[in-house]
């Protein structure tokens, strides 16, 4: 449990530092020079000497900003100690646990979204809401396959693919961005929030980014049949790997129009949900 | 050191400005954008556009003012958190430009500063940069010179136009 903890705090300290690689690989797709590889530590330090500005709905909107932080965390500690159990049927209680973190993460999100008296902020909810409803139902499906032991090699590596997908789409990178959506939303469920409460929730933005590529690197970890410390090990070095496939993967995939996209990952999810199943109830 | 000038320490690494156009031709518009394109990369200076004025930590104001833009200039200023900085470009958004005496204009910033005053609205610091249109190379300097990251090159020269 303590390596675990150790690991987890250390990977939180890291995770704006492999933002900041990110966007530093960006810009290098670019071909410019791009921003030094700590801006997202700068970004996160200005924000909390900025003035706050307390939006309309103060109150729901800080405490579900700082809740959604204190979540978020959490269940990045929590990944960490299933790494080092391993998905296996012994760390299935912790699993489940850590699914509901993440769906209580994003509904926290939802509120703080809605507890802000504009607009943009109130779509960017509803979005949000959409791509909770389109992936996390069969990231909880696949995850809890896994980690039960149970089903066929084939079966398992669908479910593998499901839980990649999903956990991408919990990254929040383009096209599934949709409820910040720069551009057209005007940063959407971000728009109310300035100084420190902003600050927290750019910091959630990144333990989500590495959650998520945590929770890649650990299934992948569990197909090569990995348990306790080399579990964890494998997973702690793989995250910076998988992120930096995920900036790969979005700059190829690029904006979407908002409801394709969601129709688009619904079907691919529906779809490889149904393949576990029936590889699973056949047998295959 | 002053409140204002560890502020704007805090700041000088992480820039995230908005733009604000108040009427303008859209000349500025354009140089704006180009100097956030790949070629200029500001992003190296920690320069990031962003979509509202909450998170603004300098305000990008082109144009004369219009009289209907007017309110909604003041909204966005007064949304924008402490400390205000304001980068006001090209001819028009520093004294109205052609349109300076217009009935339809408030004629640049100086006047808009007053109007500010008058309703509450702090300004920490302005920076004008002339140009019609403004270069982009201009912005960046004007960017860098309003947080202190620059010597301003050149002595203000006050010059006032004859009624004959």
């Amino acid at each position: 449990m303590f390596h675990s903890v150790v690991a987890a705090l250390v990977s939180l300290v890291l995770a704006p530092i492999y933002d900041g690689i990110e966007r530093k690989m960006r810009a290098a797709v670019h071909s410019r020079i791009g921003p030094p590889i700590l801006q997202t530590w700068y970004d996160i330090i200005k924000l909390f000497t900025k003035e706050i500005v307390v939006p309309l709905g103060g109150t729901w909107c800080a405490l579900a900003t700082v809740l959604e932080l204190i979540v978020l965390a959490s269940s990045a500690v929590l990944l960490m100690f299933v790494a080092g159990i391993g998905l296996s049927p012994e760390g299935i209680f912790w699993v489940i646990v850590f699914t509901v973190l993440v769906s209580a993460a994003s509904s926290l999100t939802i509120l703080r979204s809605v507890s802000q008296n504009n607009v943009y902020s109130v779509v960017g909810g509803f979005r949000e809401f959409s791509l909770v409803l389109s992936a996390e139902p069969f990231l909880i499906m696949s995850l809890f396959l896994l980690a039960s032991g149970a089903g066929s090699q084939i079966s398992r590596a669908v479910a593998v693919a499901t839980a990649i997908v999903a956990s991408y789409v919990v990254s929040g990178r383009v096209p599934y961005d949709i409820a910040e959506a720069e551009p057209e939303l005007s940063a959407g469920v971000n728009i109310e929030l300035s100084g420190p409460l902003l600050g927290l929730a750019t910091v959630s933005t990144v333990f989500k980014k590495f959650v998520s590529a945590s929770l890649t690197s650990l299934v992948l970890v569990s197909l090569a049949g990995l348990s306790g410390w080399s579990s964890l090990a494998a997973t702690f070095l793989l995250t910076p790997a998988t992120w930096i496939a995920q900036l790969i993967l979005s700059v190829m995939l690029g904006r979407s129009r908002v409801d394709l996209a969601v129709k688009f990952l619904y079907t691919l999810l529906f779809t490889l949900s149904i393949l576990t199943l029936l590889s699973y109830g056949l047998g295959l | 050191m002053s409140n204002l000038a560890k502020a704007l320490k805090a700041i000088r690494k992480s820039i995230w400005v908005y733009h604000l156009n108040s009427g303008s031709c859209n000349a500025c518009d354009i140089e704006v954008l180009d100097a956030l394109t790949p070629y200029f990369d500001v992003e190296r200076f920690g320069v990031k556009l962003v979509g509202s004025p909450r998170h603004a930590d300098v305000i990008l104001l082109t144009g004369p003012i219009t009289r209907e833009s007017l309110p909604k200039v003041v909204r966005a200023i007064r949304a924008m958190p402490r400390p205000r900085l304001i980068l006001a470009l090209g001819s028009c958004g520093v004294g109205g430009g052609i349109w300076w005496d217009s009935y339809s204009t408030t004629g640049g910033f100086k006047k808009l500063e007053d109007i500010l005053r008058e309703n509450g609205v702090e300004i920490d610091r302005v920076v004008y940069v002339p140009g019609c249109p403004v270069r982009p190379e201009a912005i960046i300097y004007g960017i860098l010179l309003l947080l202190g990251a620059v010597e301003q090159k050149s002595k203000r020269v006050e010059v006032y136009a004859s009624e004959s």
